[in-house]
């Protein structure tokens, strides 16, 4: 059995990657073979029979290991049974562990056992709490380090590791759980999750549970050019079969210490066992590493950022780049200005999706709108995206409350953009981006503003990094700019910028960025300029070129380059995307083509006719086209009369008589979305001819709202204006949201028969508080009979319905 | 424990059936977004399942899979697993991206997220098929036969034996199910059912009554009402 001392010594020497730690095996194996059932709850025993959670960290120290990892996978609040608390559990854990001769002890924390939104609804902010009661429990346990283990969710892990972070200054190990096809059951890929947590501090990251050795071993070798910390493996003992009623695992201590050689092979130095590993396993693991030594760490120094399954590296002094797409910014663009400023995020998802498709490999997301609440706008923003592209994010604020909101909800390691060298950038902008991992794009600025002279802003880069780095974020994750000027004031303001850009490529090991297209402003031909510009900045040492990648002089510009430097192998990239190219015309990136529809009549009645066949069709852009022609001849309110009114009201009719089906319903809606859009815009704000309104939501203890969201989306189009409190939504937040707004008129959604009641016990409490509110309820399981039994006012059995119903009550 | 994972086609009949579809006309257009959604499903959708058998004894309060810790209430299971000597209990899911991608389409491509919403219904049904007949295929090694499967939520067997049922299965760990404060299983795609293994001479006859007898949304269901309930045995819909 290992001394406490020689432990240490070894827990010291696997945090340098120069010698093995060992840990334990699986705890709940080793228990279920001492008589724990299926299902029961694991804590209980520490408090029950503590005698049998000391045995099994007793056989573990027998057999050699140095860590003991305590019984608390499930000491959570949300896990544990009622009657236990989170903080006596680790202190009973920690204790049992101790005097079972343990020599060091490891405070275990699994998942919460709930799914982070958007893949659950658990929010970012019940998780945190979850993790800080924990992570509190942990601090004052007694424990020698912590292990995260067994997540799935990067954002999940990261939340508990920043929580542990917070509470003590104990080594924090934190591992994730692969499958079979290289991901976690969220998606998360090993160089993601190794490029993020490497960068929040974690003393080491690595792989348990899920697969045998060999799974275990792919998946960290996918790690090991990737972390910056050593790596650790807990490999389950194969695969589960049931023989006789037991659950047995296929490798035995022989074959899986054979099987953890190639986990020391791939650069492991901290190795345990997971489900299925006992004390004969771990023993046998002993004995290997007494015979080997740790293998030479795999990772070179690069610049790294992460999205939840994207990694995006530059080498150090290298040439390699990675291209940032601009686009969603408000500056200087109104209508988006406009949208983001109202809390529409669906052109942010646009711009997101047609910069990655044109090839953009990061996208900086920059929410600054005037008067608007910009760290609320960010945050939104980072969630919405990362839900549907990814593409690692570069967070651009100068706001650090809005930076640390935004780094706080990625899922990944984001880049800041940006830090500067006055004081107030420093001393607020660096401890967000060390709290949270992230790289820096660092700006030749000072107190003083931008210097004139190439001198100047590199002796900014060399202090300004100098400050990074003593902020505790490394120099191979800074991207300094040396900010583009106008050449179109003083044409000799190009050259600086270069010559500042070579110097610091040269005497810094950092990267560079650069947003190109301030050049030519002011200039005619701003396109040519712009990419001369950078081709020549390219040329220069750029490698985070901050561009516009749908325009194509930047798009070809970038290609070429890469064709040039030899990054394009083989120029596959370069045939692939311009064999096809003929002279004088531009390369068609992202181009979407429509069926062709009968043409548009010319006369405005007509327009109408055609725009609502067009509607009927579901055909999107020709009922913009239809719309905006009409908008030219009529006010807006005739319009809408004339098109979308008669259509959504022929779509339903057509669904009632069961001439269409939902989708085709839907794609009326769709398509009348269009036409509403420009409608809307067309409206002067104090004119809009509201229909009424109404709010929406999905009773509490129910995720189901594809009906609600019909129901929503079919209202809105025929202009009413909805307030949609999501799902899973409390009688008294309902409530409370009618005397907000003062709408009295509610729809309720129910798909579960188990959720009726809290749909009944809101139709109360909205009668009982607001007695004219109007409540109308739908959803799958509510019939007219159950809907009035509950007191409803009205039921409606599908979206039509609810329109119709809403429609006839004006 | 048994695990397994795969992808899933969604059929084409069935994302239809559970669009509501009964004969209407789909034009082309409508055609081509509905199967360019449905290859993607079957893409990027990683199916997953486990299931494990206990022997079954009758508890005094319901019936009880000795081992797993799971007493299952209620006369409706007692009557489905009547004559059963080993039950199975199974967990399968569709993952998260049905639900992922079904959430964020919905405001810029509603249409495309209800294909979505029904294509992680019978990719997760497809699954908890594929699971069914690794338990068949494991009863019969044995000389036994299985009945259909079970869920949760039918008849009288309540909600309430979830957490039990997937704790047994450590269907967090195995294949990512989880379970809100109300008991409904994230990711949504995901079914658990109960499987009995019956002798050859004890097999229920199941095609005597219907399956809607045991459901609790019978009347409202828009399914049962158009004649094409969701239980329908693979055969009698081969005509999608």
């Amino acid at each position: 059995m290992p001394s406490t001392e020689s432990a240490r010594a070894a827990l010291d020497a696997a945090l340098r990657g120069e010698g093995f730690l060992l840990f334990d095996g699986a705890m709940g194996t080793m228990l279920q073979a001492r008589g724990l059932a299926a299902g029961e709850e694991p804590e209980r025993l520490l408090f029950e029979r503590p005698e049998v959670v000391a045995s099994v960290h007793e056989a573990y120290a027998a057999a050699g290991a140095h860590v003991a990892t305590t019984n608390t996978f499930g000491a959570n609040r949300r896990k544990l049974p009622g009657d236990l608390d989170v903080r006596t559990t680790y202190r009973r854990a920690v204790e049992v562990a101790r005097q079972a001769g343990a020599p060091l002890v490891a405070a275990d924390i699994g998942p919460t056992g709930a799914l982070l939104e958007p893949f659950g609804p658990m929010t970012l902010d019940e998780c945190e709490e979850v993790f800080r009661e924990q992570a509190a429990a942990v601090a004052c346990s007694g424990a020698d380090l912590v292990v995260l283990e067994t997540f799935g969710d990067l954002l999940e892990l990261k939340t508990a590791l920043l929580a542990v972070r917070a509470a003590c200054d104990l080594p924090v190990l934190a591992t994730m759980t692969f499958g079979d096809d290289g991901r976690t059951f969220l998606g998360v890929t090993p160089e993601a999750a190794a490029v993020t947590l490497s960068s929040l501090g974690v003393a080491a990251v690595g792989v348990n549970c899920s697969q045998g050795p060999d799974g275990v071993a792919a998946a960290l070798r996918a790690m090991a050019p990737y972390t910056r910390v050593p790596l650790m493996a807990q490999a389950n003992a194969g695969l589960p079969r049931t023989v006789d009623g037991r659950t047995v695992y296929d490798l035995d201590a022989s074959a899986y210490a054979a099987g953890v050689a190639q986990l020391v092979d791939a650069g492991a130095t901290i190795i345990g066992g997971c489900c299925g590993a006992t004390d004969a396993h771990i023993a046998q693991v002993r004995e290997l590493l007494e015979g080997c030594a740790p293998a030479a760490p795999a990772r070179v120094p690069v610049f790294s950022v992460a999205s939840a399954d994207r990694v995006v590296t530059l080498p150090e002094r290298g040439t390699d780049i990675a291209v940032v797409g601009e686009r969603i910014n408000p500056t200087g663009r109104k209508a988006f200005r406009e949208a983001l400023a109202a809390g529409d995020l669906d052109c942010v998802l646009d711009e997101a999706e047609a910069q990655a498709a044109a090839g953009a490999q990061l996208l900086d997301v920059n929410c600054g709108v005037p008067g608007a609440d910009e760290p609320a706008l960010l945050e939104s923003a980072v969630k919405a995206i990362q839900a549907v592209c990814d593409v690692p994010l570069v967070l651009d604020s100068s706001d650090p409350v809005a930076l640390e909101r935004a780094c706080r909800c990625y899922t990944g390691k984001p880049l800041i953009n940006s830090v500067n060298l006055s004081s107030e950038s420093v001393a607020s902008v660096l401890p967000v981006a060390a709290r949270y991992g992230a790289a820096l794009i660092a700006l030749c600025i000072d107190d003083d503003g931008v210097p004139a002279t190439a001198d100047a802003r590199v002796a900014i880069a060399h202090r300004l990094v100098e400050r990074i780095e003593a902020a505790g974020i490394p120099a191979q994750d800074v991207a300094v700019d040396c900010l583009t000027m106008t050449i179109s004031a003083s044409p000799d303001r190009a050259r600086p910028v270069l010559d500042a850009l070579s110097r610091v490529r040269r005497e810094l090991p950092v990267q560079a960025a650069l947003g190109v297209s301030n050049i030519s402003f002011g200039l005619p031909s701003r396109r040519l300029v712009n990419a001369s510009f950078l081709l020549e900045a390219l040329a220069c040492g750029l490698t985070l070129p901050i561009v516009d990648p749908l325009v194509p002089e930047m798009a070809n510009a970038l290609d070429a380059h890469r064709a040039l430097t030899g990054q394009d192998v083989g120029l596959a990239d370069w045939i692939e995307r311009h064999a096809n190219d003929v002279a004088a015309q531009a390369p068609v990136r992202a181009a979407k083509v429509e069926q062709p529809d009968a043409a548009m009549p010319d006369e405005p009645d007509a327009v109408a006719l055609w725009v609502q066949d067009m509607i009927l069709r579901g055909r999107k852009n020709p009922v913009a086209a239809g719309v905006a022609r009409l908008l030219e001849a009529w006010d807006p309110g005739a319009v809408a009369d004339a098109t979308l009114i008669p259509a959504l009201d022929e779509a339903g009719r057509r669904f009632e008589a069961k001439t269409f089906f939902l989708p085709q319903l839907m794609a009326a809606a769709e398509a009348s979305g269009a036409g509403f859009d420009l409608i809307k815009a067309a409206t002067p704000p104090d004119e809009t001819p509201g229909k009424g309104s109404v709010i929406l939501a999905t009773v509490k203890g129910d995720v189901h709202d594809i009906g609600k969201n019909i129901v929503g989306m079919l209202l809105a189009n025929r202009g009413f204006a909805v307030t949609d409190l999501g799902r899973d939504v409390a009688p008294e937040a309902v409530l409370a949201a009618v005397r907000d707004t003062g709408v009295t008129t509610v729809g309720l959604s129910a798909l579960m028969t188990t959720t009726v009641p809290a749909m009944a016990e809101t139709v109360e409490l909205l009668h009982r508080e607001v007695p004219d509110a109007f409540v109308f309820v739908g959803g799958a399981v509510l019939t007219p009979e159950l809907a009035e039994q509950i007191g409803a006012d009205a039921y409606a059995k599908d979206a039509a319905e609810s329109a119709r119903l809403l429609e006839d009550r004006r | 424990m048994q695990r397994g994972h795969g992808r899933f086609e969604a059929r084409e009949g069935e994302v239809l059936r559970y669009l509501g579809h009964c004969g209407q006309a789909v034009d082309d257009e409508l055609a081509a977004r509905i199967e360019s959604v449905r290859a993607q499903a079957a893409e990027q959708i990683q199916c997953r399942w486990v299931w494990e058998t206990w022997p079954v004894e009758h508890a005094g309060d319901g019936i009880g899979l000795a081992g797993s810790g799971v007493t299952l209430p209620g006369a409706s299971i007692a009557e489905h697993l009547s004559g059963a000597t080993q039950a199975a209990l199974l967990c399968a899911t569709a993952g998260s991206t049905p639900d992922l991608k079904t959430r964020t389409l919905q405001r810029r491509e509603p249409v495309a997220a209800l294909v979505w919403d029904a294509c992680g219904i019978d990719a997760v049904e497809l699954a908890a098929d594929a699971a069914g007949a690794e338990v068949a295929a494991f009863a019969a090694e044995q000389g036994l036969v299985t009945g259909w499967r079970f869920s949760p939520g039918y008849g009288d067997l309540p909600l309430a034996v979830q957490p039990a049922v997937l704790a047994a299965l450590d269907a967090e760990r195995t294949v990512g199910v989880t379970l809100t404060d109300h008991l409904l299983m994230v990711p949504m795609k995901s079914v658990t059912a109960v499987v009995g293994l019956f002798s050859a001479d004890a097999a229920p006859n199941d095609s005597v009554r219907s399956r809607c007898d045991d459901c609790s949304i019978r009347d409202a269901c828009s399914l049962r009402a158009a004649g094409t309930p969701c239980w329908r045995k693979r055969d009698t819909h081969a005509e999608h």
